[in-house]
């Protein structure tokens, strides 16, 4: 194209912009997690300090059980909103069928903050759920073990984040001919084989982008346990809030140093398995 | 109805509506066991639906689907004793040629070590051993038809449906292909349905064609007679190289009515026909049979001829085709092969006499 | 339609497993919102409706000034981010890294807010204080301030956390878009500009203005990123979680809570029902055209 120097390096400002305010961060909070604490701030140096904080407290505890929590949210996503991928994708006219899926966009939009808080009084000890189940008589009691628990925070990672698994499993899905579903048909395939011999297997790309966001973001996002788990509920991302907010900046960075790690190892084996390219074919 | 068990395919006034579109009308045929039968017609007119519909994938408004003598009209795919080869190459992508044609066989719980030998067996039977191991986005559009066709045929199906199955390749391999198919199908000797647009691919696979347009079964009959003696205009229209005249039929007489052209009066061969005086009617002449002839050649009756006037001159390789306009404006073609001595003395505009021989134009009432 | 011989009582009982999964999504926001006109708050046994709470909030000018601050972050994000998008998606088209771009340009989603802002927060801090430094070795007072928390380093936060959605939206637009016409615009005489603003532009225009409806919305829900960036000033979401940690909920905080979720059912839902209206639309005007030559 006959462009000049100028206008194609407009081109480049994303990049340059994500590579000096996403990019280089991100390599820099690796570096900052060796730095010497001081009393307000930080200073260069290199001690493993911070690690050796984070792995002989309570946090490296705290740390797996979240990605115990993290899992348990992801699978539950999956069971839930998978198959409303599938269905969408093969019983939904072609043409309505992205009209479907917009429908998750509006709990999706609505703020996190809104949606997980909103949970309280539905699940709380006199919430919505424990008057209706006392109403109809099933219980006498109220149950206590879905909210302030961490099973309040699953059930909250997954009202968060469940569409997500509904958006990358119907664009994986989408991938997916037509005459896949239909050779199945004609060689008899059950709804199991199916599900197991096909889709599962050509949609795995999907499944597995929407899982690692859903697992992530319940490990990062302080939001969740501070407001649904019980006392001492903690997260990645509020053990990292709550060493900004002790001022041990070194420990923070090294937090979110595991927790990129973590998502960059979860990538490398994902990419490895299914080579996650496929995830954009549709756009490109 | 009786004796059923050679009948493989019987189609009973079978419909399908799409909302207030018509897809296919009440259309009635059946296909003898272990004929390679192509239902032939232009896209959007209603083959593939018929093929569908036979297959199972798509369920009828109207009628009924008879197979072997059972009515399956309202059973799913995979109840029916029929398998699929898709257009597009419907190739599962994440299973190599060797698990995709065992596929089939491993949901019927076959013991692996048969499924091994079938699947090989099969491979070698279109030609493709050794291939096992192959992904499908290794392999040519080609060889994926013929996984594709081993992995229908590995599970004994005994009619086979083909939709579309060489569309998607080049025109030399898919003439390549016509005769592997016609091969294969002769050595397996089950039913094949083989739906195409394209009119040289159904004559060389098919023992019958059935020609489709508009959701209608036009007319069907063995690959030579459809393409000689099509009966009705359309077949006329769609298949070979004809020319074809209208006109009003003057008077009959035994087997030949006279048709009157207004700028003339020609005899046309009417087997059987039933065109009475004043009735609107047309008739073909296949391109390769009309000549441009000595006006005196006529006169025995042997030939027939109308005066044209000369257009121009088309090589196409193995043959020339001269193009003419007949006097009501129409345009018709001769054709003659390019290393036949030809008259150079004809210019555009030259009035010329056109013939052919009397038993070689076939009569359209409809 | 595909066509078949699945039992029409199942699928029916899938609609509605996917329609009670979005309501089950919806309901305690709805839940939430219906607190919020009640006179006497949650747990009360009596429903009174009332609009006080929302009367309070509004009166608030605290909180009127924390809206503003959410406005402007909102106006802003979407005046840089849109373009931007708009820059990511021509690139990636044109790129030939391909892949290594859309990692770059996707990998904010994948990073959670906590961290993301906590990285955020201290490469700020260091900068600021790198340039303060770089002013005193150089005697000048030039870089005073720079990078110093505030209304920019919030405004970048949200940026990073926007741009991927909106990049998304607008890439799946043009991916419907055939680079052909801007070829035939090119050889008819336009220029790169022209042929994107004449010809490609009305094309995505839908993709573009619910990228800029999202950015919005993000940007107005935004709490954790801003939270830990902006320094001295707060916006609304600031206000509530400060609120919600703090004092826990009083009729107030069901308010606001309220009010976010209505301006985000609004904004969205009005742009789902542009963008549904017009695919309807098209596809209507797309089947009568195919009518005559519908069916094989």
């Amino acid at each position: 194209m006959g462009e000049n120097g100028i206008q194609k390096w407009v081109f480049y400002i994303p990049v340059i912009f994500f590579v000096l305010f996403f990019a280089a961060p991100i390599v820099l909070t690796i570096v900052f997690s060796f730095f010497e604490r001081t009393q307000f701030w930080m200073e260069p140096g290199f001690t493993l300090f911070a690690y050796e904080n984070f792995f002989t407290s309570a946090r490296a505890e705290n740390y797996v059980f979240s990605m115990l929590h993290s899992a348990a949210a992801v699978v539950v996503s999956f069971i839930i909103g998978f198959p409303i991928a599938v269905f969408v994708r093969r019983r939904v006219a072609k043409a309505a069928q992205h009209r479907v899926i917009l429908l998750f966009i509006l709990p999706f939009m609505i703020s996190e903050l809104v949606r997980v808080f909103a949970m309280r009084p539905v699940l709380g000890r006199n919430g919505v759920v424990n008057n209706f189940l006392i109403d109809i008589g099933i219980i006498n009691e109220p149950i206590t073990v879905i909210l302030f628990s961490p099973l309040g925070v699953v059930i909250g990672d997954v009202m968060s984040f469940l569409p997500f698994m509904i958006f990358a499993g119907f664009l994986a899905m989408e991938a997916v001919q037509n005459y896949v579903f239909e050779v199945c048909d004609d060689l008899g395939a059950g709804p199991v084989s199916l599900f197991g011999d096909i889709i599962v297997p050509l949609a795995a790309p999907g499944i597995f982008a929407g899982s690692v966001f859903i697992f992530v973001n319940s490990m990062g996002v302080a939001l969740v346990p501070t407001l649904l788990g019980g006392p001492g509920a903690v997260n990645a991302g509020l053990i990292a809030n709550q060493a900004i907010v002790a001022l041990d900046f070194p420990l923070a960075m090294a937090i979110s140093t595991i927790m990129i790690l973590t998502l960059v190892l979860l990538l490398y084996i994902g990419h490895r398995l299914f080579d996650l390219t496929k995830v954009l074919e549709p756009i490109s | 109805m009786s004796n059923r068990s050679d009948i493989a395919v019987e189609v009973v006034d079978l419909g399908k509506k799409y909302g207030a579109v018509n897809a296919l009308n009440a259309v009635s045929f059946s296909i003898e066991s272990g004929q390679y039968y192509a239902l032939l017609g232009p896209s959007g007119g209603g083959k593939t639906t018929l093929l569908r519909l036979i297959g199972g994938f798509i369920q009828p408004t109207a009628g009924q689907v008879f197979l072997h003598g059972q009515d399956v009209s309202h059973l799913p795919p995979n109840k029916r004793p029929t398998s699929m080869v898709f257009q597009s190459y419907a190739l599962f992508p994440h299973m190599n040629v060797a698990r995709n044609v065992a596929y089939g066989l491993k949901l019927r719980k076959v013991p692996r070590n048969e499924i091994n030998d079938k699947v090989d067996w099969m491979l070698s039977m279109v030609g493709l051993e050794g291939y096992n191991a192959r992904m499908p986005h290794e392999l040519s559009g080609g060889q994926q038809q013929r996984v594709q066709l081993a992995r229908s045929l590995v599970l004994d199906a005994d009619i086979l449906l083909l939709d579309e199955p060489l569309a998607a390749l080049d025109a030399k391999l898919r003439k390549d292909m016509c005769l592997e198919l016609k091969r294969i199908q002769e050595k397996v000797g089950i039913t094949f349905i083989h739906v195409t647009h394209n009119q040289e691919e159904a004559l060389t696979v098919a023992d019958r064609i059935a020609i489709i347009a508009d959701g209608d079964l036009i007319e069907q009959g063995s690959a030579r007679d459809i393409y000689e003696t099509p009966q009705k205009r359309f077949t006329a229209e769609f298949i070979g190289d004809n020319n074809l005249v209208d006109g009003i039929v003057a008077g009959a007489s035994g087997e030949r009515v006279t048709v009157d052209l207004d700028y003339a009066k020609v005899e046309v061969a009417a087997p059987g026909a039933t065109a009475a005086a004043g009735d609107a009617v047309s008739f073909s002449v296949r391109s390769e049979l009309l000549r441009v002839i000595d006006p005196a050649q006529a006169d025995n009756g042997a030939w027939q001829a109308v005066p044209a006037t000369y257009l121009e001159t088309i090589y196409l390789g193995l043959t020339t085709s001269h193009l003419m306009r007949l006097p009501d404006g129409r345009e018709i073609v001769a054709r003659v092969m390019s290393d036949e001595p030809a008259d150079t003395s004809l210019e555009a505009g030259q009035p010329v006499t056109v013939g052919w021989q009397t038993d070689r134009a076939r009569l359209h009432v409809s | 339609m595909y066509d078949n011989f699945a039992n029409p009582w199942t699928i029916r009982l899938k609609w509605a497993y996917l329609l009670t999964v979005v309501l089950a999504l919806l309901s305690p926001v709805m839940y939430t919102v219906y607190i919020s006109f009640n006179e006497h708050g949650f747990g009360a046994r009596i429903y009174d409706f009332t609009f006080d709470w929302y009367r309070i909030v509004l009166g608030d000018k605290l909180l009127v000034a924390s809206l503003e601050w959410t406005l402007y972050l909102a106006v802003t994000a979407v005046a840089i981010t849109i373009p931007m998008a708009l820059l990511s998606a021509k690139f990636y088209k044109r790129s030939r890294r391909k892949v290594a771009f859309v990692a770059l340009m996707l990998s904010p989603l994948f990073v959670p807010a906590d961290i993301m802002g906590s990285s955020l927060l201290v490469f700020f801090k260091n900068l600021a204080g790198a340039f303060t430094w770089l002013g005193e070795t150089l005697g000048v007072g030039w870089f005073e301030g720079w990078f110093d928390l505030g209304f920019l380093t919030a405004m970048i936060g949200q940026i990073i956390y926007t741009h991927p959605y909106a990049f998304i939206v607008i890439l799946i637009t043009m991916s419907r878009y055939r680079g052909q016409q801007t070829e035939a615009a090119r050889a008819c005489g336009a220029t790169a500009w022209q042929a994107f603003w004449q010809v490609e532009f009305p094309q995505i225009r839908v993709g573009v203005l619910s990228s800029c409806a999202f950015v919005t919305i993000l940007s107005f829900n935004e709490a954790v990123r801003t939270g830990l960036l902006k320094g001295g000033f707060d916006t609304f979401s600031n206000v509530l979680v400060a609120q919600m940690l703090n004092i826990g909920m009083s009729g107030e905080s069901y308010a606001m809570a309220g009010i976010m979720s209505i301006v985000s059912v609004v904004v969205i839902g009005s742009i789902l029902v542009i963008t549904l209206l017009r695919s309807e639309h098209l596809s209507r005007k797309a089947r009568a055209m195919a009518e005559p030559m519908m069916s094989s």
